[in-house]
């Protein structure tokens, strides 16, 4: 079985959503707590993992667990990368070496086939 | 009773497979119609009411996890919940994948190991405030 263009636009948007979401928890965890950080980032980021869930099990639908799964794993590259590009964080070196292995792995699991 | 360090942590790992598992068990079955109608369907699953009620237990396994262990090691062993839950779906759902698949999923894993916090559970505040525990 391989992907479709369905099934990677619902992984592109997982992906980003997720991303949107751990972005919007880290921009809370910067403001004094009250209702800024509470309807300004949290309750959209709530929202965000409805929607999150609602798309895998769509995703579920189409696919099998074991490719999905594993292609998940871009969030943690997306993520860092949001940490770099919004709030200024540091990559190591050592990320950077995951970064690589995710990418490369991504991309494995992309050529990969399911009878 | 002393509770060994690991317990909690072989624990949450468990969890995080069951919560794939049960999704992906909810999604599976008569499904017909539109994405909405399969929505509302799965939205009546007790499989996945399951998922949703393990999300605090999940929470308290971390934290219980993070009292005892360190986190760089915590975070890498989590990452595992990806291969492992790989082979359990090959037994429960009959998945088969060919060797891109499972060399991927590898390097994936040991990429999400590299990209945890290098500190342990009392390291800087930076660390812990890059850590990602995430699932889908």
């Amino acid at each position: 079985m391989k992907m479709d263009t369905t099934a990677w636009l619902m992984i592109a948007a997982c992906i980003s959503i997720e991303t949107i979401e751990q972005s919007l928890y880290r921009w809370a965890s910067r403001l004094t707590s009250g209702p800024r950080a509470w309807f300004g980032a949290i309750a959209p980021a709530v929202v965000l993992h409805a929607v999150g869930i609602a798309l895998w099990m769509l995703l579920l639908r189409r696919m099998p667990l074991g490719i999905v799964l594993p292609l998940m794993g871009a969030n943690y590259v997306t993520i860092l990368l949001a940490g770099r590009l919004v709030f200024g964080e540091r990559i190591t070196r050592r990320r950077w070496i995951g970064v690589g292995m995710v990418a490369t792995g991504f991309i494995l699991v992309a050529m990969g086939e399911t009878p | 009773m002393t509770i060994p360090a690991w317990a909690p942590l072989a624990a949450l790992l468990a969890a995080d497979i069951a919560v794939f598992l049960l999704q992906k068990g909810a999604s599976r079955g008569e499904h017909g119609g539109s994405a909405m109608d399969y929505l509302l369907e799965v939205a009546k699953s007790p499989l996945l009411w399951c998922a949703v009620a393990m999300t605090p237990v999940q929470l308290w396994l971390w934290t219980t996890t993070l009292r005892r262990a360190d986190l760089g090691w915590a975070y890498a062993v989590t990452a595992l919940s990806y291969p492992l839950t790989m082979v359990v779906a090959t037994v429960l759902f009959s998945e088969h994948y060919d060797w891109h698949v499972w060399a991927g999923a590898a390097l994936i894993t040991g990429g999400a190991m590299a990209l945890g916090p290098a500190e342990s559970g009392s390291g800087s505040d930076e660390s812990k405030g890059e850590m990602i525990h995430e699932g889908p």
